[in-house]
């Protein structure tokens, strides 16, 4: 009788055909799908990618069956067939299967959505006041930096896994993605996983650490930027040749680099409908599945992996200590104002934090509690562009560097 | 005196006309920048001479939005 109603119930059914961790770590997993969707439903968490990952996760762990040959596994994706012929096969069968192979493990996905940040950023911001957006999104690497080796020296992992993870701090969703697929693939569902979960929780985060580490008095600092009379032909040939001396030396980072100039380049260059396409439309089709695969891929046998642990932990490290590196850059920015006499707020160093443009208005916030009038925005997307290619380029030295000493 | 907008964006609500008096810290208006408001404050006491913009107008950095006298 119980067996019966077990086929009939497959989801269910195979609860029992598993063994107790993996059973129990479905049902851990379908409350925090339930958990992550509902949150961002109530907008605490990102909703664009919080939504269909949850759902996403609620489903696949839900929907486990009986698959011929007496495997337990879903019709929705898996993502360890490995041979092409296996892989054509699941494609036939598993809906989000081509999805998968053919866009999320090759890295389109997320290139096309950093194509979307690249059509929606003005490079004026970062020209009109280059060396502090430069010098800031340096400070706001800190997090990287520190958790490579942290993840090396303490937590003993192999550099190029240490150095995937360590790209969290870049607060870069597409490019920690990338970055896992060149150094460390077996460990790519769960960095990515764990990367936009972090990058979402930010909006809560880093306003307390501003709070915490820019004193009221400062916060309210309004810095004022002359607008720069760079033509459009100007910032157009300097999209194109930053963009192919960025590729000439760091080739491996070459599908980053392309993207997010392709966006730039094409909105400078008011192809409109064009940038409407990256802009809008292209973008939200690929977060959409974009969140929607990280949900699927949250399937209790590949999740549990022991790894996950030293990621969460190392993860949080990454980009709390980059919100903190950002500031002190953000510090040092203040002085070296003050003593040519001008004024610079602080808070601006979490600009820096490459979280496009979350961290810009993050920082536009802290300002306009305090002062109202304060327009901090313009100062604060040129940190944040900054830290987008500064992001970008590091993700390709440590692929360059650490995939060839590997 | 030349009243400028900083960011590239939207006017969503104005508050004066041309002919009014305005003082130091008065706010001019409201614009919407990368979704977020900002108000526009006024630098310094004076009349409004001109007013170069509507509300629903898109406006670029740099833009002037308004002459004070």
């Amino acid at each position: 009788m119980l067996e019966t109603l077990a086929n009939l119930f497959p989801g269910i059914g195979t609860m029992f055909a598993m063994d107790p961790t993996t059973a129990i770590a479905r049902i851990a997993l379908i409350v925090l799908g339930f958990l992550l969707a509902y949150l961002g439903f109530k907008g605490t968490l990102e909703p664009l990618i919080m939504v269909p990952m949850g759902i996403g996760m609620i489903a696949v762990n839900a929907g486990t069956m009986f698959l011929a040959g007496g495997e337990v596994g879903n019709i929705i994706v898996n993502p360890l067939v490995a041979d092409t012929e296996s892989i054509m096969a699941a494609m036939q069968i598993n809906f989000l299967q081509p999805i998968y192979n053919l866009t999320f493990s090759n890295g389109l996905i997320a290139c096309i959505v950093f194509m979307g940040i690249g059509a929606r950023s003005e490079i004026s911001f970062l020209l009109a006041k280059p060396w502090t957006s430069i010098i800031i999104a340096l400070f706001a690497e800190l997090g990287t930096f520190v958790t490579l080796v942290l993840g090396v020296l303490v937590f003993g992992l192999a550099p190029q896994v240490a150095a995937a993870i360590a790209t969290i701090g870049g607060a870069d969703g597409p490019m920690v993605l990338v970055a896992s697929l060149m150094m460390a693939p077996e460990l790519l569902v769960p960095i990515s996983i764990i990367a936009y979960l972090y990058l979402s929780l930010t909006y809560g985060g880093y306003p307390a650490l501003i709070k915490l580490l820019v004193p009221k008095k400062y916060r309210g600092i309004d810095t004022y930027v002359e607008t720069p009379a760079v033509s459009q032909k100007a910032k157009f040939v300097f999209i194109l040749v930053a963009c192919g001396f960025l590729c000439l030396i760091l080739p491996v980072a070459a599908p980053l680099f392309l993207s997010f100039f392709l966006g730039m380049a094409v909105k400078e260059a008011n192809v409109s409908h064009y940038t409407r396409l990256l802009e809008s439309g292209l973008s939200y089709l690929a977060t959409l599945f974009l969140g929607l695969l990280l949900g699927v891929l949250c399937e209790a046998s590949t999740i549990l992996n022991p790894t996950v642990l030293t990621i969460l932990i190392l993860g949080i490290l990454a980009l709390a200590i980059s919100a903190v590196g950002g500031l002190l850059g953000g510090w040092v920015m203040y002085f070296v104002h003050k003593r040519k006499g001008t004024e610079f707020n602080p808070v601006l160093g979490i600009a820096g934090v490459s979280c496009v443009p979350t961290t810009a208005k993050l920082a536009q916030h802290a300002a306009s509690e305090e002062n109202p009038f304060a327009m901090i925005l313009p100062v604060a997307m040129g940190a944040n562009i900054s830290g987008v290619i500064t992001s970008a380029i590091i993700a390709g030295i440590f692929i360059t560097t650490i995939g060839m000493v590997a | 005196m030349e009243i400028k907008v900083r960011m590239p964006g939207a006017i969503i609500a104005l508050n004066v006309k041309e002919g009014d008096a305005v003082k130091t810290k008065d706010i001019l208006g409201t614009m919407e920048a990368m979704k977020m408001e900002q108000p526009i404050p006024c630098p310094q006491d004076g009349v409004v001479k001109e007013l170069k913009v509507a509300v629903g107008d898109k406006v670029k950095a740099g833009q002037v939005i308004a002459v004070i006298e």
